[in-house]
């Protein structure tokens, strides 16, 4: 059960990391400036597709029912610490991002080997 | 001010709603938040009962509970007609035997009259049961001390305590309802839902408490909609019965069996009046455990023992999915030979009875790995954080609102206290409550009443000291006192068991360390806010003549210049 639980985790901080830095507000936060509209946008689309991977490993690896409940609770997680993040120390941010990108990859490779 | 109602004159949609939500979510927020709270720490429910019972901390599991189980049964109920057997596992490690006290021969030769004419059939009505609870790896019989536990919490989470439990259902699903209602209003009112989802601005004053509502709320919007509209589910058959009478005419346990999928669970087959020798039930369980891969067995129901007709069931101890009602798979074995005996297939659920059974299983959190369960405490913890903030909230715009100089008006000084009191107030009673479940003396009388009178006395203690005190001096010294209280738990259990943190973190039982840390963190938590709130308290004193009430709207405008 703890692979699943570390996926949808890893996948979901991911893409709420992405969406975030993907609006402006955030991005000037996060990166001291704004990101020109199409980069803006592409980090919108591609924190959407992590969400999406993260709710379909979740409904994976515990049914539909569950797998709804499991992936709004994580999400409630990760954005509540990103929000808070972003208040306190937002270069937290592109690194805690970058490691939750990093995690997911790994764990999905290493569950697609294995 | 003057008070304007919202029907006066044509408004915006938003400006109404706002209205709506402002005043449904005063008038019961403190009740809510009380639901709330004590409904999030029932997710924990065998935990906190588990840690208020400190001579069980010793128990073990060796997996020959089912053995002991046997022997307890043959000998303190052999001519019981079901044995319910409930194995330790993970949350609580003691062993469960329960067994029908109706006796074969009285309940078959001789129908009683009355029941031939009674309007509800025999089938739904419950058999006394009589349970013990065993030591797992002895099957001595445990004497556990009277104590509410935290079936007290659970109970006031929706029967609330001290009226009937159908006045106090009833006020729960008006609570309940309006939540619903603040909960749609909410999401109406809030300007940009997706522009400022991850927005907080924190040391802004008002406009912080309102990030921080909105925060909570919208990060798990859809577990506060599910959790609410599950509870009115659970409470519907009681709220709209007409609704249930309406197709059950005569007896509403049809409404329930057809909504538990038509299984009975008190009708067991008769017996064959052969007696036979029970088999070996050990291996029955592990055929079982061997056919879920894995998945623990929970409970084993042996029915008809000691007949030659004797079945015996395993029953799974955790759900996989929640249409089914979070109901676990089961296998029939035949009791005396120990073969594998046919099941009828369980009738798939309808649509709607899968909606109805997800909806309120994930309520009840039956289903739940320690992960999922953490994850729906946290959810219902930040339900119960946006209920607060949002009562912080309505006294800080009141405030706000108030001119220079102005009194503070009678209604606002009463939400002041009952916010203080509700809140804090409450987490007081909570950390009295464990107190008193650990050092009350187990020779007193009516141990499990006095539990919950330390709980009300201390609730109304910090009722009486925050209408004496002075808003903000309230706040710091009510916080400070319930983080202390419940910091210092963990010294309690140290003190009054055998388990003190540092034993039970290196080997167990783990429930009783996890309820220790989260004692710790969370009474951590309290001190630090209690120190936030009295900062800002003595900060802007000192910007004010001496004596006189700091205002934060003042406060807030001096410093910015």
């Amino acid at each position: 059960m703890t692979y699943p639980n570390i996926l949808i985790f890893a996948l979901s901080a991911a893409g709420l990391g992405f969406v975030c830095l993907g609006m402006d507000r955030h991005a000037k936060q996060a990166l001291g400036k704004a990101p020109p509209l199409p980069r803006g946008r592409a980090r919108l689309g591609l924190g959407a597709a992590m969400l999406v991977l993260s709710f379909g490993s979740s409904v994976q690896a515990y049914g539909v029912s569950i797998g709804i409940t499991v992936f709004f609770g994580v999400i409630a997680i990760v954005s509540a610490g990103i929000a808070l993040s972003i208040a306190y120390r937002p270069s937290l941010l592109r690194f805690l991002g970058g490691l939750a990108a990093l995690v997911a990859m790994s764990v999905a490779l290493a569950g697609f080997f294995s | 001010m003057s008070f304007n109602p919202p029907f006066d004159r044509p408004r915006p949609l938003r400006q109404s709603m706002a209205w709506l939500h402002t005043w449904t979510g005063l008038l019961l927020g403190w009740l809510l938040f009380v639901i709330f709270a004590s409904g999030s720490l029932s997710f924990f429910r065998n935990e906190i009962n588990f840690w208020m019972h400190p001579e069980l901390h010793h128990l073990r599991d060796d997996a020959r509970a089912i053995i002991h189980a046997r022997r307890v049964l043959e000998r303190e109920a052999p001519d019981s007609r079901q044995w319910t057997i409930t194995l330790p596992g993970p949350r609580d490690p003691t062993l469960f035997v329960a067994w029908r006290a109706d006796v074969l021969s009285s309940r078959y030769s001789s129908p009683s009259p009355r029941s031939g004419a009674s309007r509800r059939p025999a089938h739904g009505s419950r058999p006394e049961m009589k349970r013990l609870g065993l030591d797992p790896s002895t099957g001595e019989i445990l004497k556990m001390r009277e104590s509410s536990g935290a079936t007290f919490l659970f109970r006031l989470h929706f029967q609330l305590h001290g009226v009937s439990w159908f006045v106090g259902r009833w006020t729960v699903g008006i609570a309940a309802m309006v939540m619903l209602v603040a909960l749609v209003t909410g999401v109406i009112i809030h300007r940009n839902f997706f522009k400022d989802f991850f927005t907080f601005r924190p040391n802004r004053g008002k406009r912080s408490w309102l990030d921080a509502h909105a925060l909570v709320g919208v990060v798990s919007l859809p577990f506060h909609f599910a959790i609410t509209f599950s509870g009115l589910l659970l409470l519907g058959a009681m709220l709209m019965p007409s609704v249930v009478r309406s197709v059950y005419p005569d007896d509403a346990t049809g409404f329930t069996m057809g909504i538990r999928g038509g299984r009975d669970r008190f009708n067991i087959a008769p017996p064959s009046r052969k007696p036979a020798p029970l088999g070996d039930l050990a291996p029955m369980v592990d055929a079982a455990q061997e056919e879920w891969r894995g998945g623990r067995a929970g409970s084993v129901v042996v029915a008809n023992p000691g007949d030659a007709g004797a079945t015996v069931e395993v029953i799974q101890a955790q759900g996989y999915s929640l249409a089914n009602r979070g109901i676990a798979r089961r296998l029939l074995f035949d009791g005396i030979t120990g073969k594998r005996l046919e099941t009828p297939p369980a009738k798939a659920s309808s649509a709607i009875v899968s909606v109805w059974n997800s909806l309120v299983t994930l309520h009840l959190g039956r289903f739940a790995t320690p992960v999922q369960r953490w994850l729906l405490f946290l959810a219902g913890i930040s339900g119960a954080l946006m209920i607060a903030t949002g009562l912080i909230l309505w006294r800080i715009s009141r405030f706000k609102a108030r001119g220079p100089g102005e009194a503070i008006p009678v209604g606002c000084r009463c939400v002041e206290i009952l916010n203080v009191s509700g809140i804090s107030g409450w987490l007081i009673a909570l950390g009295a409550y464990f107190w008193a479940g650990r050092l009350l003396p187990d020779t007193l009388f009516a141990r499990s009443e006095w539990e919950i009178r330390v709980f009300f006395l201390a609730w109304a203690a910090s009722l009486i000291h925050a209408t004496l005190r002075k808003h903000l001096s309230a706040w710091v010294e009510q916080l400070s006192f319930s983080g202390a209280l419940i910091a210092l738990l963990p010294l309690v259990n140290g003190l009054t068991g055998v388990s003190p943190l540092f034993r039970s973190l290196a080997s167990g039982p783990w429930q009783v360390a996890g309820f220790d840390l989260c004692a710790l963190f969370a009474g951590a938590l309290l001190l630090f806010a209690a120190r936030k709130v009295h900062l800002h308290n003595f900060g802007s004193i000192a910007l004010h003549e001496p004596g006189e009430r700091p205002l934060p709207a003042t406060d807030e405008r001096s410093r910015r210049r």
